[in-house]
């Protein structure tokens, strides 16, 4: 019986000390949710991730998550579907957390039928968290990027009279990776219509590694790609670089108030990775500059928030 | 996709085609391409047009007579069924299909005339860095099985789909949603998207 007791006082010291590292502003009526990205595996890191997630919630009652591509490797069996995703992250669906998925290479286009996956049959689509949340979400499929989805693109941007504007996909047109880098062709043709109609935040995986950019042309850049797959010691020195984490798995929450859109990125372990705040300008609802700071590739290093310039 | 450092070009294709999605876009490039744009054969595109839309309209055509048609489903088993149903009703109706019946010896060299702008040089050889990816560096997430060059055969399952360029999906006609291109290796197939088949493919399209 004392074993029990003390194990349930270690269990709960744990997770109140975890809990306890929220950095985020948790304010009531704000827009919150999780980035998770590179997911599928069904393995234990993907697991730890998810427990981490969980607990988190616990405190932080996000009611959606967005997925960032690869969220199913190697396979679309149903068998697939319950190990990869159903089982890792039972906890958030049993609680009624949606998840908003976009399309990874390692992605059979068929998940877009996967119902829990909320994306209505399309490979890009855009959703509002709430009919009165002033944030709107355009998931897109960075695999094929043809016209006709650029076209879509434009039109959905143009017609969004959303203050806050977040894209999210799977690969990231900048980054610091040694083993893929950035995206140059698909940042070409996305990053002008990005521009164009004031896209404030962008969430992308594909690397696998956390890295936050500094703002490019108005635009916040994260990759969250290390939600079950990492490459230790893959993020290169880069001028691009505000805060990056190669050494751990993670995941990121992030909350919308105002103009304010608070982000803390936690490694597996529930560490804190990198938290702050990207800023907008209430009139003109671009991004004026973020706040806040992190770990470079070397984890031993804390960055100062330099925002520096490609 | 690193190391890819100049603006890619596009090719301003400025045709329309039939059947609502085969329309070729023209609008929303990035910028304005490095190259001069190439020229399209106007009577081979129409020829393209005229075989895809055949297949569009006899893949359209099971899919509704089978009850085929995908909608969002919380069982996975009921998509896969769905794709293994058309995709042999479609072979059991295709059986003597060969490469070539859309992709013509005529048609395959204009597709290799307009692609190969987008693969020369410094930038094309960035291109085929990237084309590679998906099937040559991911060494911890298994080896991708080999891809049959072989008209009805199923696309392998749990394999990466290689990401197409933007610029050689700009460089080609734009497809309507049931197919699309995908690059293996030096060849490019038309994959029907929704029976997960290979419909055609030309071989070495990329020099």
């Amino acid at each position: 019986m004392r074993r029990c007791v003390v194990a349930l006082l270690v269990f709960l010291a744990g997770t109140i000390t975890t809990a306890q590292d929220l950095r985020l502003p948790n304010k009531s009526g704000s827009i919150k949710f999780a980035v998770i990205g590179d997911t599928g595996t069904g393995d234990k890191h993907q697991v730890a991730v998810a427990k981490q997630i969980a607990t988190y919630r616990s405190q932080f009652q996000f009611p959606f998550v967005i997925m960032v591509g690869d969220n199913i490797y190697g396979g679309s069996s149903a068998k697939d579907f319950e190990k990869k995703f159903e089982a890792p992250y039972k906890a958030l669906l049993d609680a009624g957390v949606k998840f908003y998925a976009a399309l990874g290479n390692h992605d059979d286009p068929k998940e877009r039928f996967y119902k829990p996956f909320n994306m209505n049959g399309e490979r890009f689509y855009s959703f509002k968290p709430a009919l009165n949340a002033n944030v709107r979400f355009f998931a897109l499929d960075s695999n094929y990027m043809d016209d006709k989805q650029v076209q879509w693109l434009d039109k959905e941007l143009a017609a969004s009279g959303s203050d806050w504007k977040i894209a999210f996909f799977h690969h990231p047109p900048y980054s610091s990776g040694g083993t893929h880098g950035s995206a140059t062709v698909l940042r070409d043709q996305l990053e002008p219509v990005f521009v164009k109609y004031g896209v404030n935040a962008v969430f992308t995986g594909h690397e696998h590694f956390y890295e936050r950019i500094a703002p490019q042309k108005g635009v916040a850049y994260f990759i969250s790609g290390s939600s079950a797959k990492l490459r230790e010691g893959d993020v290169e020195a880069s001028p691009l670089a505000a805060a990056a984490f190669d050494q751990g798995y993670a995941f990121m929450l992030v909350e919308i108030d105002g103009d304010n859109l608070s982000y803390q990125t936690i490694s597996d372990a529930g560490k804190t990775i990198d938290a702050g705040v990207v800023k907008k300008s209430a009139d003109t609802n671009r991004i004026v500059g973020t706040a806040g700071g992190g770990r470079r590739g070397n984890p031993g290093a804390i960055a100062t928030d330099k925002d520096k310039k490609n | 996709m690193r190391h890819v450092s100049r603006f890619i070009g596009v090719v301003v294709l400025t045709f329309a085609v039939p059947l609502g999605g085969l329309a070729h876009a023209q609008s929303a490039k990035p910028k304005a391409p490095a190259d001069p744009p190439v020229a399209v054969d106007p009577i081979v595109l129409k020829d393209f047009q005229q075989r895809l839309e055949h297949y569009i309209k006899f893949q359209r055509g099971i899919e509704k007579d089978i009850g085929a048609k995908q909608k969002p489903v919380d069982d996975p088993q009921v998509i896969n069924r769905k794709q293994e149903t058309l995709a042999g009703t479609i072979r059991a109706n295709r059986r003597n299909a060969k490469q070539g019946d859309i992709f013509t010896p005529q048609i395959a060299n204009e597709f290799r005339r307009l692609l190969n702008p987008e693969v020369k040089g410094r930038r094309g050889a960035e291109i085929k860095e990237e084309l590679s990816e998906d099937f040559g560096e991911e060494a911890d997430e298994g080896k991708p099985k080999p891809v049959p060059m072989k008209v009805n055969a199923k696309y392998p399952e749990g394999n990466p789909l290689p990401t197409v360029p933007a610029n050689l999906l700009a460089a080609l006609p734009t497809l309507p949603p049931d197919v699309e291109y995908r690059i293996i290796g030096r060849n490019l197939i038309l994959r029907d998207v929704d029976a997960n088949i290979i419909v055609d493919f030309i071989p070495r399209a990329i020099r």
